[in-house]
């Protein structure tokens, strides 16, 4: 195990976390872009630290796509509206997100979700 | 072995004298002798013969202002939307290190520049003064002897006594990460001195020190919390070591009340479902599906 290995270990599994000067530390992520993902909701998985939230993207004359997305834990969402039942899977949803860096895996962080008739978490700003 | 990572923050004091036998004390000591419960303590208080003033009601739910939690003052956040960089550091000042804590400090700085971080933490709790910058909501509960400030994240709970005793022996008592706190009521403001604070705990930044070079056994914490206009509530810190700190740190934090009925929750970093890689083998180890079994890229 190298020092470079423990480090980038901990880079990668680094969790959001804001205070109140807000210091995150999104290394997987690339903070600079954003993609719009229109798709249908598979799983939902709203825990600590973390919610990941599934989405099924169909991909022209292709097999679906499903983006992993992550956003904070329940203290966090819950407050801004966002319940444990405020998402089923088969809903359709709006995400506005940061991709992985990598470019390989599907997914991202969390920028702003439209909810199904409801309002808007986060700043939705594409 | 399983490495989880999160977000950090940062953190500040001043001086106080070692409190005696306080008004505040007597009138606990009477309240407890007419059966009162707790609760009533800013009543009892006041009733009591030897106080001469209530002192504020600080209990409740607060949320640092500007968090991803403070939704009084209107913020609208996915938890993960924040930019990497940040916007300055936790405390909104930073210390001026010397010495061996100040070499420790820019070696920490430069191995998370290399990888591309501000920050490296674990599950391990934050400690004084780093959990004051805690990014979740904080609860206060008051009693005429004891205050205890719980902050959401990680449950990390400081405790303050406010009935007259001094501060343990630190030779015979290891240090620990939220250190010893006691408190007085001077007027309005709660002040708070902590000492014996665990070397792990870094000033200004948001992580650990892991060569145990944040501070030195003299830190020294003196905060002075009291409500301002806007039902909020202000915490001035000031914090001295003569072996690290060429001068003493301040620093300002603001908490907003929450709103009514909203309550303290559960945030447990042990029940990990975040992306996670064994650093031994380098392998994924998650419980996200989408993601298992897909080797993570080079640094």
């Amino acid at each position: 195990m190298t020092i470079k290995s423990v480090l980038l270990s901990f880079i990668l599994l680094a969790l959001p976390m804001a205070g109140a000067n807000a210091h995150h530390s999104y290394a997987a992520y690339d903070m600079s872009k954003k993609v719009m993902i229109n798709g249908t909701v598979s799983e939902i998985q709203y825990a600590n630290p973390h919610t990941w939230l599934f989405v099924v993207v169909p991909a022209e004359g292709g097999k679906a796509v499903t983006w992993a997305i992550e956003a904070g834990g329940p203290n966090i969402l819950s407050r801004q509206g966002w319940k444990a039942n405020t998402l089923k899977a088969g809903d359709k949803v709006n995400a506005l997100i940061h991709p992985f860096k990598d470019g390989i895996r599907k997914g991202g962080s969390l920028e702003a979700l439209q909810l199904p008739g409801a309002r808007t978490i986060g700043t939705w700003k594409p | 072995m399983t490495w989880t990572a999160h977000g950090l923050e940062e953190l500040h004091f001043e001086k106080v004298k070692q409190m005696k036998s306080t008004h505040i004390a007597r009138a606990a000591i009477a309240t407890f002798l007419l059966g009162a419960a707790p609760c009533l303590a800013k009543a009892e208080t006041a009733k009591a013969p030897t106080a001469k003033v209530a002192v504020p009601d600080i209990s409740g739910l607060w949320t640092p202002v500007g968090s991803s939690v403070d939704i009084t003052g209107g913020i609208n956040s996915t938890g993960a939307d924040a930019t990497p960089s940040g916007i300055g550091p936790p405390f909104g000042s930073m210390p001026t290190l010397k010495g061996k804590y100040l070499e420790s400090f820019q070696k920490r700085k430069k191995m998370l520049e290399g990888v591309g971080s501000e920050f490296k933490t674990s599950c391990k709790v934050l400690g004084m003064p780093t959990v004051m910058v805690g990014p979740y909501a904080v609860e206060v509960m008051q009693t005429p002897t004891q205050i205890n400030w719980a902050q959401e994240y990680l449950r990390e709970t400081r405790r303050f006594y406010l009935d007259g005793r001094s501060h343990p022996d630190s030779e015979e008592n290891p240090p620990t990460f939220e250190g010893h706190s006691t408190g007085r009521w001077e007027g309005d403001t709660l002040v708070v001195e902590t000492v014996n604070i665990r070397q792990e705990t870094t000033l200004g930044e948001s992580g650990h020190a892991d060569d145990a070079l944040g501070h030195s056994p003299k830190l020294r914490i003196v905060e002075r919390i009291h409500l301002i206009p806007g039902d909020k509530l202000q915490v001035d810190g000031t914090v001295e070591d003569a072996d690290s700190l060429i001068k003493p740190w301040h620093y300002t934090l603001a908490f907003s009340r929450a709103p009514k009925g909203d309550e303290f929750m559960e945030y447990v970093c042990e029940d990990n479902n975040a992306e996670t890689i064994d650093p031994s083998t380098g392998a994924e180890i998650t419980t996200i599906p989408e993601r298992r079994n897909i080797t993570p890229p080079k640094p």
